[in-house]
């Protein structure tokens, strides 16, 4: 079924149209890739989708229900949840407690199993994304990659139903994306919905089923990742039009 | 962990200093007789009321309010003008009027959501600056610049008058440090580090920077009746700049965000307020002239200084277990 | 006619001031809150040459006096730029918290020194003059001709002197402005000392005809932030304009409700302002 269902979605930024009619839509339990120049406005779409960003024409419904205009803690309580692409961590607490603070979310504690202690939750959850280890640091002491993993396992605790991952490959090393990769494999074989935004295109196109294409704020093209990569408009997208007479060729 | 725990509990996680504090200011009177040293000492837990209240928002949100006269001299006016204008007893109206101190912390705390840095702290001091404006247009009520007199104390006797401040404090000492401590301080300092990132995470951060904004607001507002009564007096000083400026800097001096740098250093600079007066015509200079130096030395507070986070024993001294 | 001459005079003494306190925030990112002090201490530094220094003199004595104010004010936003601000400048928070009791502080100490009481200073220009059928004060006319010189010549200064165009380089952009070897520290303390001579300037001139109080500081500060949001934060020209509006808005209401009210309705429109505007008429958005 429909879970993520992104129509005619339009956004201006002032004379600058950063999304022109972008439909996608991303069924239940599929693993679906975002692709596409910087500056082409993958981000964007993730800040609409997640309320951060205020629709200017489209729609946007999650699980049937129009999610434009909710406050984005409304949305991840509805079960749509973000990581970020630039580093956002609650730097000046401990892990521990960084964990702690979405699983005060209506959604956490609405799906808490009771019995289950709280604090094993969030041990397990750290184990499952492989930061168990730092379970007694503070926030402040963690490298760019265990960041981004901690960011993951925070997106993680509201217990959603669609993840979106914006470039969760960035900053870390072939190992450690190897590693990050077979989490979300893992966790979409479990059932979870994800969306991923990425740059590392080859390990990219290794995890997912379904990729889109985005340049300038419109959807160039949709299909699997053996098609995309033939795809002239794409391949003119990253490396720009062949010019007869320019160069060696 | 989470939530509150049984008293007996939680002690064992306190600052052996402000415990230490406590309990050695209450029972201070059974040793001394001076009425003067007894007297210090009430205004300087007030002060730490005060002190702790700021802190509870600013240290825990990082947005600078400016305008804490607000609460502290709104809730003394009111209280002043329900006991001698109405003849409500100080036990109710102190309260009453903390409540009403609490829905404007709503209020305010509502309007001012979207404000940050630099507005926020220019629309909280402009809050004050107008209610300290109305003091002196409606004079028939706030007595102008004499302000108001004949206020009822809570008792006859300053010994139990004593007890009852001290008491107050200690209580706001532990709600606001068992506050800090839970779900509702953890969210604090999480949205003080990253609100979107908060947000991401499903918290409602309106909900919660509004809530301290009203905790702040109402437990100032206890503290500023609580002054006006003891004074027998409240006048327009207790809503002036200067008042809020002084709570801002005895609780960055002792040190933002942890609850136990306010309280010692509104209590030691309390003190030190009150020993100036020696020199009476000085004092004030003095005063805020230390006040400075302080600031300007250890600008994270002094509970914060690097020689005390690096030693463990002076660190379990101050913050006690864990923190 | 009389609110116009006024609400001029008005305009002219905030724009004194809030050009001032907006140099030094768009250049050295600096909110000093302690800018209506250096206003006062215009004032009372003007008192304190001409009555103490000099004992007497006539007019060409109290305009040294004037002058040697402004001056020394300056100098003393130098020191405290220098000593105070620069070692920890990046904090928001401490620049707002020191530079708040150094308000506190300095008022104090005119409160130690003349009381609050306050005290009084000549005027340059003695008596009055009808204009349009009232009486406008002398020394409150001047305002006007040494806004319409100073500011115009702060302009020039800022376009077409090295340093000055050093200054307006680091007002828009900081970071660039290093990069091609303006000394900031130098800068900065240049612009503070410009600014706060500004705010003693507009003190000097209007402590003949103002109670020279030490909690005169407060409004000053107010009104200079609410001119700044108004005006656009980054915009000279914005100040200009917005002081002007201001001054009007306050003469008006003066005349048209009572003067006690006058403070209230300011303060009211102020928080209005920052509570829903706070992008202002020209300018940059404050990030």
């Amino acid at each position: 079924m429909e879970l993520l269902e992104i129509n005619q979605l339009t956004k201006k930024f002032g004379g600058l149209l950063a999304l022109s009619e972008i439909c996608i839509t991303v069924r239940e339990r599929q693993l679906v890739g975002i692709i596409g120049p910087n500056g082409a406005g993958k981000t964007t779409i993730f800040n609409c989708l997640t309320g951060f960003l205020p629709i200017d024409s489209g729609s946007v419904l999650f699980d049937g229900m129009d999610i434009n205009g909710k406050k984005p803690h409304e949305i991840v309580n509805l079960g749509l949840a973000r990581t970020w692409q630039l580093v956002k961590a609650f730097f000046g607490l401990r892990v521990i407690e960084a964990m702690m603070v979405p699983s005060f979310s209506k959604r956490a504690r609405a799906k808490q199993i009771s019995g289950k202690n709280p604090s094993e939750v969030i041990e397990n959850l750290l184990r499952a994304i492989g930061l168990e280890k730092k379970i007694g640091s503070q926030v402040d002491d963690l490298n760019q990659g265990e960041l981004r993993l901690l960011d993951i396992a925070r997106a993680l605790a509201t217990k959603p139903r669609v993840l979106l991952l914006d470039e969760p490959f960035s900053g870390l090393s072939y190992k450690e994306i190897a590693k990050v990769s077979q989490i979300i494999r893992n966790l979409n074989m479990e059932g979870l919905t994800i969306v991923i935004i990425e740059h590392r295109l080859r390990e990219l196109m290794k995890l997912v089923q379904t990729v889109v294409v985005i340049n300038f704020g419109q959807k160039i093209v949709e299909g699997s990742p053996q098609e995309i990569v033939q795809e002239p408009t794409v391949v003119e997208a990253y490396l720009g039009k062949r010019r007869a007479g320019v160069g060696l060729a | 962990m989470t939530s509150s725990k049984k008293s007996a509990f939680f002690i064992q996680r306190e600052s052996p200093i402000a415990l230490l504090l406590i309990v050695g200011g209450s029972l201070f009177p059974l040793v001394s007789d001076n009425f003067f040293y007894i007297e210090v000492i009430k205004t300087a837990a007030i002060y730490a009321i005060f002190a702790m209240s700021w802190d509870i928002l600013t240290g825990y949100t990082h947005e600078v309010n400016f305008g804490f006269a607000f609460f502290v001299g709104g809730t003394g006016y009111l209280s002043g003008i329900l006991n001698t204008f109405f003849s409500v007893s100080p036990f109710w109206a102190v309260p009453v009027s903390a409540l009403a101190a609490g829905i404007f912390g709503i209020v305010i705390g509502y309007l001012t959501l979207r404000l940050k840095g630099p507005y926020f702290a220019m629309v909280t001091m402009v809050f004050a600056s107008i209610l300290f404006t109305l003091s002196f247009i409606y004079t028939e009520i706030t007595g102008g610049e004499e302000g108001i007199s004949g206020l009822e104390t809570f008792s006859d006797d300053l010994i139990t008058d004593f007890f009852i401040v001290w008491a107050v404090m200690a209580l706001t000492y532990f709600m606001l440090r068992i506050y800090a401590h839970s779900k509702h301080g953890i969210i604090l300092k999480a949205i003080r580090a990253d609100e979107d990132a908060a947000k991401s995470a499903g918290i409602n951060t309106s909900y919660y920077k509004i809530e301290a904004f009203a905790l702040s607001a109402t437990l100032g507002g206890i503290g500023g009746g609580i002054f006006a009564h003891s004074q027998m007096h409240i006048g327009p000083t207790m809503l002036s700049g200067e008042l809020s400026i002084v709570v801002v800097l005895l609780t960055m001096i002792g040190g933002l965000g942890t609850i136990v740098g306010p309280l010692l250093g509104a209590v030691c600079l309390s003190v030190l307020n009150e020993y100036l007066r020696v020199v009476e015509e000085y004092r004030l200079v003095i005063y805020t002239g230390v006040m400075i130096l302080l600031i300007y030395l250890a600008p994270d507070g002094l509970i914060n200084l690097k020689f005390i986070k690096n030693s463990k024993r002076l660190t379990y001294l101050f913050f006690g277990p864990r923190e | 006619m009389e609110i116009l001459i006024l609400g001029a005079v008005r305009g002219a003494l905030y724009a004194l001031i809030a050009v001032g306190y907006v140099l030094i925030y768009s250049v050295g990112g600096i909110l000093n809150l302690a800018h209506g002090s250096y206003y006062m201490l215009g004032a009372y530094m003007t008192y304190i040459f001409y009555t103490l220094v000099f004992g007497t003199g006539g007019k060409l004595i109290l305009i040294l006096s004037s002058m040697l104010a402004v001056l020394s004010v300056g100098i003393i936003a130098g020191i405290v730029y220098y000593v105070l601000l620069r070692p920890r400048i990046e904090s928001l928070t401490y620049v707002l918290v020191i530079t708040l009791a150094l308000a506190l502080f300095i008022s104090e100490i005119m409160s130690l020194f003349f009381g609050v009481a306050g005290t009084s200073v000549p005027s340059f220009v003695e008596g009055s003059r009808p204009i349009g059928g009232i009486q406008v004060i002398n020394q409150q006319l001047l305002l006007f001709p040494v806004a319409a010189v100073i500011l115009p010549g702060l302009w020039f200064f800022l376009k077409r002197t090295k340093t000055g165009q050093g200054i307006d380089a680091v007002a828009q952009q900081r970071d660039g402005a290093v990069l091609m070897g303006v000394n900031i520290v130098k800068v900065n303390l240049i612009t503070s000392g410009l600014s706060a001579c500004l705010a003693a300037l507009a003190g000097t001139l209007i402590a003949p005809v103002s109670s020279v109080v030490p909690h005169m500081w407060v409004y000053p500060l107010i009104k200079a932030f609410a001119i700044a949001i108004l005006g656009g934060i980054g915009s000279l020209a914005g100040s200009i304009i917005a002081s002007f509006i201001l001054g009007y808005a306050e003469v008006s209401s003066s005349f048209l409700i009572s003067d006690q009210l006058t403070e209230m309705v300011t303060l009211f429109i102020i928080v209005f302002v920052l509570l829903f505007k706070p992008h202002g008429i020209m300018g940059f958005r404050l990030e």
